[in-house]
């Protein structure tokens, strides 16, 4: 038989001391969405009815319900995934089916990183230059959408690319055994077995964006058209200006309302 | 489909023959290939239309010294507006720093015990509840710091103010945590069994096993992921901007209230006019913050790519 030694004890310690402490810091890492999730219901949960939820505002936002914001928010996600998931999805199709292990596709990869990391303040830049003023679409659902669904791209690719690629390889070499080209083996064989895991990725990703690239409202705010333009400059100092195309408060500046700009 | 065979008539099928089929095939092909190489065009895109809007600046305005030594971020001033991003560097980069205090052994300890410790269920549960902390639009991690943390940081350390460094920090690495934690996961599932094995052949406990077989063997993967939360900080707005309290100040210590990089584009966009020096110099802030977090990606995926060869 063995005889524990000291120092099996001591390993034996150490071994249940870091358990205790990786533990108990998981846990600490999840208690504030608990915390959160408590304080939202308790707090939110009394208010929301079929009222609220659509009915429009009423005096000067302190009352009534969030219809218009719910439906802008509706409008915007269902033209964003529009324009994001055919495009996504062929991407996904080209990097699965297609891609060699090239340099390309090295730099392809590199390109969907860097989309999903670029900070969400920059594409609402890139929206405003190019949709807003350039393409001349001015603020409107088109303009937040496009930006949306480029922020979207590269989650869309991801889960559908993790989607195609659990479909066997054995499954498309018997397919090609038959005769059929790559796009009849995809249409018939890989879309068939991968669509389902497709879906659920894009609705999860519409819903609760997987921990992957990063989510931010902020294109939203600078592109698309004001829902409350009058109500922010009353709110009290910690409101950062929520509305950030409020005419200039008189704190930060003194010049008259720009009479260009994209938001008027 | 009349198809024209070379060769040969139907009976006898040419498998070179170019058919419909194969007309079709190739038109996916190229369909496929634009949807493959738009993330490239993007990305191209953003450079190229924010570095359009910004260039003015760049080219006329723009005073090196004072842009990066400058602490003085006063665009509208009447008489002399001056445009140094010095303060807000060091309030994206104290919040960014508090962040990364808070999620790194966080996430490490939290992506070992998940992978290494908890079985069945547990592991199961917990993965479900870390990916749901990452799917908490940061709109509503702004709204917490303002109305939890706030009151919380007032009324522990009496201090004035709430909305700090502390707590911009803390929430920001609350919603970098998720991220660094299941790519941290990731990264340690990677190592294969085979190492686990042996180290447990050897005779070591499972606590000498991950600190001296899985993580050496994890370590890039961790450090990218590290970087990848870094970079997700950095590039943070709505929560920052509702957090960190808005001043433009050179921070002295946590409970000051500092200004980010994204959160000044954020807040003063929507009041400049098109085209004035301000707008451009926003843009010119937007040009910084895509080459950081390029450079910070870019070095990320070198990094974990570099496990895959070696």
């Amino acid at each position: 038989m063995f005889e524990a030694t000291t120092q099996n004890r001591r390993d034996r310690r150490t071994q249940t001391l870091f358990r205790v402490l990786f533990g108990a810091m998981t846990v600490l890492l999840i208690i504030p969405v608990l915390i959160i999730l408590g304080t939202l219901i308790v707090k939110g949960g009394p208010i929301v009815s079929i009222n609220f939820l659509f009915t429009n505002p009423t005096h000067g936002m302190t009352a009534g319900g969030i219809f218009p914001a719910l439906l802008g928010t509706v409008w915007l996600v269902s033209v964003a995934l529009l324009a994001s998931v055919p495009l996504g999805v062929a991407a996904a199709i080209y990097l699965s089916e297609y891609a060699g292990d090239n340099w390309l596709t090295r730099i392809i990869n590199l390109a969907i990183i860097n989309l999903a990391g670029v900070p969400s303040i920059v594409h609402a830049l890139f929206g405003v230059g190019a949709f807003v003023l350039f393409f001349e679409f001015g603020t409107s659902i088109l303009a937040a959408s496009l930006t949306l669904a480029i922020m979207t791209l590269p989650v869309v690719i991801v889960s559908t690319l993790q989607s195609l690629q659990s479909v066997p390889h054995a499954f498309r070499e018997a397919c090609w055994n038959m005769g059929a080209t790559r796009w009849q083996t995809i249409r018939k064989v890989v879309l068939p077995n991968a669509i389902s895991g497709i879906l659920t990725g894009i609705i999860l990703e519409v819903s609760a964006p997987p921990a992957r690239p990063p989510r931010s409202c902020s294109p939203v705010r600078c592109s698309s058209p004001p829902f409350c333009p009058r109500a922010c400059s009353t709110r009290p100092w910690p409101w950062p200006c929520i509305c950030s195309w409020s005419p200039p408060r008189s704190r930060t500046s003194r010049r008259p309302c720009p009479s260009v700009s994209p938001w008027s | 489909m009349a198809a024209s065979s070379r060769t040969g008539t139907s009976r006898h099928p040419d498998p070179d023959r170019l058919d419909a089929a194969w007309f079709v095939d190739r038109a996916v092909q190229f369909i496929v290939f634009l949807g493959g190489i738009s993330a490239i065009v993007f990305v191209l895109g953003i450079f190229l239309f924010i570095t359009k809007e910004g260039l003015g600046f760049i080219v006329h305005d723009l005073n090196l010294k004072e842009f990066f030594l400058s602490p003085r971020w006063v665009p509208t001033s009447e008489h002399h507006p001056t445009y140094g991003i010095l303060a807000l560097m060091a309030g994206t980069a104290s919040i960014t720093g508090l962040a990364m205090v808070v999620a790194v052994p966080f996430s490490l300890g939290a992506a070992v015990y998940i992978s290494e410790f908890a079985t069945g269920r547990t592991k199961e549960t917990l993965k479900v509840l870390v990916e749901l902390l990452a799917a908490i639009p940061s709109v509503v991690w702004g709204f917490i710091g303002l109305t939890i943390m706030n009151p919380l940081i007032i009324a522990l350390f009496d201090v004035p103010v709430g909305l700090n460094i502390l707590n911009a920090g803390i929430i920001l690495g609350l919603m970098a945590a998720p991220i660094m934690t299941s790519i941290s996961e990731d990264a340690l599932r990677a190592v294969p069994d085979r190492y686990r094995e042996a180290a447990e052949a050897l005779g070591a406990t499972r606590w000498q096993l991950i600190y001296k077989t899985v993580f050496p063997a994890a370590k890039n993967g961790l450090l990218g992921a590290v970087l990848l939360g870094v970079g997700r900080g950095f590039g943070e707005t709505m929560a920052v901007l509702m957090a960190s309290g808005h001043a433009i100040h050179m921070p002295t210590s946590i409970f000051d209230s500092v200004r980010a990089l994204t959160a000044t584009i954020a807040a003063e966009l929507g009041e400049t006019a098109v085209g004035s020096v301000h707008y451009k110099a926003l843009f010119t802030i937007g040009i910084f913050l895509f080459l950081v977090t390029f450079l910070i990606n870019l070095t990320a995926d070198l990094i974990v790519r570099g496990i895959r060869k070696g």
